[in-house]
């Protein structure tokens, strides 16, 4: 793995292995580039979570999507019905 | 979108609703979310999302019980937006790697560190323009940014959503961060948030 994409990793805390922690905590420290690098992507990454806000499902479209639903079952029910009555 | 479920029986179909109604429903909200990022429109994300709910439940009972239902849900508004959606919209200008990657470089490292990042820099741009960002994106980039960044997935989650390798979510969020990093850089210093005599080497 590149080392910038293991920065990546880093940042989101998907690094298992200590050691592979270790050694990108110390480059992180020790090389200006890297450091840089892991600044911006630590810099996206809070920027996304702190301005980007999640919007909830709106009330009409759930009641919407609901009402297609029971419409549905409901035509199949009458259709059911119908067609018993029929035979 | 008609459902056509004619085999069914109505109490079967009740039973199948009530199921549905437990398990798919309650990530409505995480859908929408993610329709909304990705269309960038409330109306499209609204028929996305219910174009989504229509077919779940028209395949509900091919849906494995146990298994993760999001990722399933997932997976059925990908191919819906990738299918249906994408076909009828002009995609908006998009964000060329290539030019980021030599922009993204030639940054120079010390004039961001002594700004403290998006404290003094990106924090004064409005919300719009970060969604506008986002919107900028490749597909590929805003669906794996959006899952991470936003909605807070990991990688395996998002694997699983999307159908990659995690190796693939990891390098192409390191990518995508990369060309808002540049998107973002751009905005801030044409608002003036950045001196234009330090912005490149």
């Amino acid at each position: 793995m590149e080392t910038f994409e293991e920065i990546t990793s880093f940042v989101d805390n998907e690094l298992k292995d200590h050691s592979i922690i270790c050694r990108i905590k110390s480059l992180i420290e020790e090389n200006s580039a890297i450091k840089t690098e892991y600044m911006r992507q630590t810099s996206i990454k809070e920027l996304l979570k702190k301005r980007c806000c999640r919007a909830n499902a709106p009330d009409h479209l759930v009641t919407n999507i609901k009402q297609q639903l029971y419409c549905f079952i409901d035509a199949s029910s009458k259709n059911k019905i119908s067609s018993r009555n029929r035979n | 979108m008609e459902l056509t479920k004619s085999s069914a029986s109505s109490s079967n179909l009740k039973e199948l609703y009530e199921e549905f109604e437990k398990e798919a429903i309650p990530h409505m909200d995480t859908l929408y979310n993610f329709a909304l990022k990705m269309t960038g429109d409330e109306d499209d994300a609204d028929d996305l999302v219910q174009e989504t709910y229509l077919k779940a439940f028209r395949f509900f009972d091919k849906f494995e019980k146990g298994t993760n239902c999001k990722a399933w849900l997932f997976r059925i508004m990908k191919n819906s937006y990738i299918n249906d959606y994408r076909k009828q919209v002009k995609e908006p200008n998009k964000v060329d790697y290539e030019d980021v990657q030599n922009f993204y470089e030639n940054i120079k490292s010390d004039e961001v560190e002594s700004k403290h990042y998006e404290q003094d820099v990106f924090s004064n741009l409005l919300d719009d323009e970060i969604s506008k960002a986002i919107t900028e994106l490749p597909e590929d980039f805003r669906t794996v940014i959006i899952l991470s960044d936003i909605e807070g997935f990991t990688y395996d989650e998002i694997a699983d959503f999307v159908d990659i390798p995690v190796g693939t979510v990891r390098s192409r969020l390191h990518r995508a961060r990369k060309m808002l990093y540049s998107q973002l850089y751009d905005y801030a210093k044409e608002k003036g948030f950045i001196n234009s005599g330090n912005s490149k080497k």
